[in-house]
């Protein structure tokens, strides 16, 4: 690993796989557990964080040496607040069914600890332009964890795929497979494997 | 300037900056998610009247219109908050009924089709609810629904009930309904709704004078 923050395509592409924030960083698990049981949700999720990086990292960048160092926290979670509140106001009001089915976990988006950390670890000390391309590589990586578990786990526990029947009728479906506890058993299967796999990378 | 001086101004402003933004947005959508929702609520009331058939495509647009042509509210002066309605154009003696309880977790809420024509429930619909997904959650999918469906409501059985939830699976009589196994606490809280709705409804009405 070089040595100084990355810059550039390099700051987005760290996040998909070394510095991935979700294997690498065990961060955003929360939602991760949360909205994986459907894919269209976990898309939509995925695609509000993805957003919410962006705009947040590219505000905090663009204000970073304004902003006073005593309230700088606070000022990140103003910014955030206000892009997460922004995307729950759109979802009402052009998706309200998949705003409906979501409840409570986009505006949760704001205590995703991804999306702070971020900020404050890059966008607060690097130019905006880098500062977007780091936070979408985070929004992406943390999409490439959260998509193929919602995966396994929706096909598995109701028998669909993206709301569309795809195993036989008289599948017997795995209800563990929807609720919460199956997430961390699917989400750390998948690290350990991951993590495995980089590791036998890294020693070839 | 001094520093604390430039900190408090500062945050004061961002903020001023922000809650400016994002309250400018909601007044702009403000109509629109208020539109959203009274349609997702009229379209339920729609589809228990079975005027909103899965062949029958309907666009979103046009349902104010269509719950206005179809449905006919009814207030009952001693409940003014009671939620009822029956259809526009027929006077076949359906009602629909808005219901809340609490549920397993959260507040279930939705509407009941009662047709006194012949005393059976015609249809159930859920509009809230936060139960466990792929359990007590599962009252939300059109197979659990459908388990009310021509269900009588006139007698009252020998616990106190119209209908009873029972084992998944083992309903024998007309007034037994499937409950869900690995959510009792739901088909319970389902149980008290349902059964205190329909009582509740024929109390108002008291026997069909009222109507």
């Amino acid at each position: 690993m070089s040595t100084g923050p990355a810059k550039g395509m390099n700051a987005l592409k760290r996040m998909l796989w070394d510095e991935n924030p979700v294997i690498g960083q065990i961060l955003g698990i929360c939602s991760a557990l949360a909205v994986t049981n459907l894919v269209k949700n976990t898309l939509v999720m995925c695609l509000g964080l993805i957003f919410t990086l962006m705009m947040s990292c590219l505000t905090v960048s663009l204000l970073r040496n304004v902003i006073p160092r005593r309230v700088r926290m606070i000022v990140q979670v103003l910014v955030i607040a206000a892009y997460v509140i922004f995307i729950k106001i759109v979802l009402d009001a052009y998706l309200p069914e998949i705003s409906n089915e979501l409840g409570p976990y986009v505006g949760l988006i704001i205590t995703n600890c991804i999306v702070m950390g971020r900020t404050e670890g890059y966008a607060m000390g690097n130019k905006p332009v880098d500062a977007v391309l780091d936070g979408i590589g985070a929004g992406i990586g943390y999409s490439l964890v959260l998509l193929p578990i919602a995966m396994i786990r929706e096909p598995l526990g109701l028998g669909t795929f993206f709301g569309i029947q795809v195993l036989p009728s008289d599948w017997t479906r795995w209800n563990m497979m929807v609720i919460a506890p199956s997430g961390f058993f699917a989400l750390a299967t998948f690290i350990w494997v991951v993590r495995a796999f980089k590791t036998s990378g890294a020693k070839r | 300037m001094n520093e604390k001086i430039r900190t408090v101004l500062f945050t004061l402003a961002i903020t001023a900056v922000f809650v400016f933004m994002v309250s400018g947005i909601n007044s702009l959508l403000a109509d629109k998610i208020s539109a959203n929702r009274t349609i997702a609520r009229q379209k339920v009331i729609l589809k228990l009247f079975g005027l909103l058939p899965a062949d029958r495509q309907v666009d979103d647009t046009a349902i104010p219109a269509l719950f206005a042509a179809e449905t006919s509210p009814i207030s009952f002066p001693s409940q003014p908050q009671y939620e009822c309605y029956r259809p526009g154009r027929s006077s076949a003696k359906l009602f629909v009924i808005a219901f809340k309880g609490q549920g397993f977790w959260d507040n279930i809420s939705g509407f009941i089709a009662l047709n006194l024509d012949n005393n059976t429930i015609s249809g159930l619909e859920f509009t809230q609810h936060g139960e466990t997904p792929g359990l007590g959650g599962r009252i939300s999918e059109p197979e659990f629904k459908a388990r009310f469906a021509g269900k009588p409501f006139s007698t009252v059985r020998s616990d106190g009930l119209r209908l009873k939830m029972v084992a998944e699976g083992s309903a024998k009589n007309p007034d037994e309904v499937d409950g869900i196994t690995g959510a009792t606490g739901t088909s319970n809280a389902i149980e008290k709704i349902v059964n205190s709705t329909i009582n509740n409804f024929l109390k108002l009405n008291e026997g069909g004078n009222n109507l």
